[in-house]
Order: structure tokens, then sequence, then C-alpha cells
């Protein structure tokens, strides 16, 4: 079976305020994008604060226990996953949707993006610890960026 | 008073001094006896084991001094406090699954928090159930190693101890996701009582 593969990647964390924190993007360089480099984080940026609503949603909702919500909202060809902390810092990734995927690939996605969160959960958590980073503001740490870079190599299989 | 190497009210004590310093440039009048052993006692502590150390002499309680205290030393303790409460939320939160309600809230502060902090949960939670609660803790660790003589005498410097627990509280409860006011009163000797005022939308 071959193991997922994921195209174009977005990844960003939400503040208390619906701002982002940090943004990261993952792109193949060889792929042809049918939209310019420029609208793209603009393209997903918009898509991220749309599934902001279906994420909220699902807090209260019956589900609201658990932190890891898979393919809660879809746009085109992207899907959203979400990873709400206990103080409501709010993980999204837009993923490309596969068309074929089977209900046993569909779970294996699922494992895979749950596992990503959780790394990059416990990055920034250690961020989080240090007193010189002001909460709910802007993550400019380069450490945590490769961080999140490296769990991106390891768990999306991108790059 | 409070015997100069114990632990947590050490700390506090030097906190509150280090603040007083930076703010006003002079140390608290009641306790510059204190800052003179500064250096000796953590020596002493490191040299010998558990040895009782000189505890500071009495000296007259300097109201002038605590009312300025209570105006900008109180508040900065405090949000020092506030930070580090939600950040000890974020992570003893990690493996814990989503609260329920306000209440199981502060049951977790009560116990898990506590327990981390101090290694002991508060003794009495009470609530109103209008949004108050009262947190009470019979034997307050920073304020354990107090004696029970003159305790009259150190009601006024009480305050510097239980700042910086109530900014944790305030902290803790806010990354949970409840805005409050925590405020705290020391009944006895080391009974310390927080009453949180959960604010009503």
């Amino acid at each position: 079976m071959n193991s997922p593969q994921f195209g174009r990647l977005y990844f960003v964390i939400i503040g208390h305020r619906d701002q982002p924190l940090f943004e990261f993007e993952a792109l193949k360089q060889e792929e042809n994008l049918s939209i310019p480099r420029e609208d793209y984080r603009h393209l997903c940026q918009f898509v991220a604060h749309a599934a902001l609503d279906a994420v909220e949603a699902n807090l209260t909702g019956p589900t609201g226990t658990q932190m890891f919500f898979k393919n809660i909202d879809r746009f085109n060809e992207w899907s959203v996953s979400a990873f709400v902390t206990t103080s409501q810092i709010k993980f999204l990734l837009l993923h490309p949707v596969r068309d074929e995927s089977q209900s046993a690939l569909r779970k294996e996605e699922a494992d895979i993006i749950r596992n990503f969160f959780f790394a990059v959960y416990e990055h920034f958590i250690k961020l989080m610890l240090n007193p010189f980073y002001e909460l709910d503001s802007e993550i400019t740490s380069r450490g945590f960026r490769e961080k999140v870079h490296q769990s991106v190599k390891k768990h999306l299989l991108n790059l | 008073m409070a015997d100069a190497i114990s632990g947590p009210s050490y700390l506090y004590n030097l906190l509150a001094n280090e603040l007083s310093v930076a703010l006003y440039g002079d140390l608290d009048k009641t306790s510059e006896n204190m800052g003179a052993l500064t250096m000796m006692t953590i020596k002493d502590r490191k040299a010998a084991a558990a040895a009782a150390g000189p505890s500071s002499s009495e000296a007259p309680v300097d109201t002038s001094a605590s009312a300025r205290d209570s105006d900008t030393v109180f508040p900065k303790l405090e949000s020092i406090g506030y930070q580090v409460g939600q950040r000890l939320i974020e992570r003893l939160t990690k493996e814990h699954a989503r609260f329920k309600d306000e209440l199981d809230r502060m049951k977790f502060v009560c116990t898990d928090l506590w327990k981390y902090l101090y290694d002991k949960q508060i003794d009495t939670l009470r609530t109103n159930n209008q949004g108050t609660y009262v947190f009470t803790d019979n034997l307050f660790r920073p304020l354990a190693f107090f004696s029970a003589e003159g305790v009259d005498q150190y009601y006024p410097q009480s305050g510097r101890f239980i700042a910086f627990p109530c900014g944790i509280i305030r902290g803790a409860l806010s990354a949970l996701g409840i805005r409050c006011t925590v405020s705290a009163k020391v009944l006895s000797v080391t009974c310390c009582v927080f009453e949180v005022v959960v604010e009503r939308t």
C-alpha cells in the first residue's frame, strides 16, 4: 500500500483573536500551480479563516471533548483538519483531498495528521514555557520554524 | 517572623525585595537585616544540611513601605503569577480531556494545579453557584514556616506572599477560558483563603 502523498500543504496556528500566530507552507517545487504564488497564500488564509466557524461549532457540540478534528471543512480540492488546545489555540492544516481514497487509507491519513499535530503541539508547549514569548503574539522563533519544518518532513512525507 | 531559609517564603520575600529595589532603589526596611544576611544564608544552605539558620531579627513594621508595596509591587507580583499560571496550564493539561463546565475547571485548579505547585490539594472549595468560589487552604505552603508567636505583626506583610499565588490562579483560569478576579486573605497563622469572582457577561 502506498503511503499517502500530500501535494500542497498549509499549516497555521491561530490565537485567541483569530489572528495567525504562525504560518507554514509546503509546496512541491516542480508542481505547476493553477494560481499564482502570491495569491496562493491569501487563498490559504481565506480558507483557514472560513474554517474557524466549523471548528468552533464542533467545539461546542457533542464532539467537544476531543482535541483533534479531521476534515471539518472543505473547499474545492482542500480539506481542513483542526487541533484545538485547552487554552483554545487552534492549529489548522489545509491538505488536498485524495479523490480515490478508500476508508482504510482515510483512517491512516487521520492517524498521520494526528501524529503531526501532536508533534507540533509538543514544540508549541515548549515555546509557550519560554518567558520571553508573549502569549498570543506572533511566533518569530527560528527554532520553532525549524522544528515544524522537521515535523512536516517526518510526518507528512513532503518536501 | 519568617525563617530566613524556608523555601518558598524566602523566595517570595526575595522577589518582593528585588521589586522594591528596582522600583524605589532601597530595600524594604522591615527586612534589611535579612538583606544583609542573604549571601551568608545561601552559603549556609549549601554547606549545612537542614540546620535552622539565623532567623531575621524583628524590626518594627514600616507602614509606608508596605503601603507603597501594595500599589506597585503587589500588582507586579500578581502579573508575574498570571503569566506563570497561563503557561503552567498549557503544560499540565496536555493529556487532559476537555473540561465539562466551570466547576470542573475550578476543581482542576484546586487539585492538579495545587498539587503540582505545593504538593497538596486545596482543602475546601465552596461556591455560591453564582460565580463566586472560595478556596481554603489550611496549611498554605508559603506560610507554613511562619512562627505562631507575634502573629499580629506579620499580617501586614502577608500580602507579598499571597500576591503571586493569586496571579497564578487568575492566569490558570484565564488559560482555561474563565475571566475572573482573585483576592486572598490570610485568616490565621497558616490558613489562607482565595476568593475567585468569575466575570459574568
